[in-house]
């Protein structure tokens, strides 16, 4: 049976790899006077809350331009084009065939361009429903 | 260096570092006293060799930004223990918190850090040792450690851990205990 024996104790079982103590004092003193790690684990907290930060901002710029903006699938330009050569005048026909043509199925461009304009007074979220 | 020597040299220490001029001589001389202990002292606790550089590079850095407020009536042995151990506390708990474990489960780890740093010893009885006392939690196997190997009275272990004597007499008791019924169930 083992017991614990203070007057014969058992050695470690490992050992530190080898010269492991020659130029300690010179691998700290040059950590001190390293200059400051930018990225580190200790570090990782502030760089992640400057990421928050950053993305907040930019979604915050992107909430604001994008208020007045519809953006429109492939899918449901595509219906909106439809919707107009069959439905509207002669020149939303026209540019609905020219937009069908160009192959532009984004439409985020609609509330500032001017087929905004050619629909004339027609109601454009009406139109937007009707898809 | 044995005790009363530790002492002397810590003495002259602190005088190189009352001058300005000696400062980096003196921390030379602390690194260069201290180094080999307060090496195995991290490395009874953390296992790992790597993990033990870096506490111990932690440990010089913080006595180093310390020194200069430094009050001698501990003694330098005890300050520089006291920072070695709460380094290594520190560095198990946030272990656990990043695995994710309770609070004492992590001797797992710490027996995986063994067989990688002590292979093809399995039958040896030193070996079978530390499997034992790494199964301890943290403080009662500090107190172990620093009774058992590291050969100090309960008077300075009570300075470095800040505990009472008769506690640190009852956890080493348990300890002893502990660790002889693990090896007997073997």
């Amino acid at each position: 049976m083992f017991t614990i024996d203070e007057h014969n104790k058992q050695p470690l079982p490992y050992e530190p790899p080898y010269a492991y103590f020659e130029n300690f004092e010179n691998r700290v003193k040059a950590r001190l006077e390293a200059k400051p790690v930018f990225w580190s684990p200790k570090m990782s907290w502030a760089w992640s809350l400057a990421v928050l930060v950053l993305v907040a901002v930019v979604v915050y710029q992107f909430s604001g331009s994008t208020t007045n903006t519809k953006t429109l699938s492939a899918v449901e330009s595509a219906h909106l084009v439809d919707y107009l050569i069959e439905n509207g005048d002669y020149q939303t026909m026209t540019l609905a065939l020219e937009l069908e043509l160009a192959e532009l199925p984004q439409a985020s461009w609609l509330a500032d361009n001017q087929l905004e304009k050619e629909l004339e007074g027609e109601n454009l979220e009406f139109l937007m429903t009707e898809l | 260096l044995d005790k009363p020597a530790l002492r002397d040299q810590d003495i002259r220490i602190l005088a190189l570092f009352a001058d300005p001029a000696k400062r980096d001589q003196a921390f030379v001389l602390l690194m260069r006293t201290y180094k080999e202990r307060l090496y195995w002292h991290i490395r009874k606790m953390v296992i790992d060799h790597d993990d033990t550089d870096d506490l111990l590079q932690n440990v010089f850095i913080k006595a180093w930004k310390g020194l200069a407020g430094f009050r001698a009536d501990a003694g330098l042995y005890t300050w520089l223990y006291r920072i070695a151990t709460n380094e290594c506390l520190s560095f198990l708990s946030s272990k656990r918190r990043r695995m994710f474990l309770p609070i004492g489960d992590i001797s797992d780890e710490l027996l995986d850090k063994l067989a990688a740093a002590a292979p093809m010893q399995g039958d040896q009885i030193n070996y079978r040792l530390q499997q034992a006392v790494l199964k301890l939690p943290d403080k009662q196997r500090l107190v172990f450690n620093m009774k058992y190997y590291d050969d100090m009275t309960y008077d300075e272990i009570a300075a470095v851990v800040g505990t009472s004597v008769g506690a640190l007499k009852a956890s080493y008791h348990h300890a002893v205990k502990k660790i002889e019924a693990d090896l007997q169930n073997d």
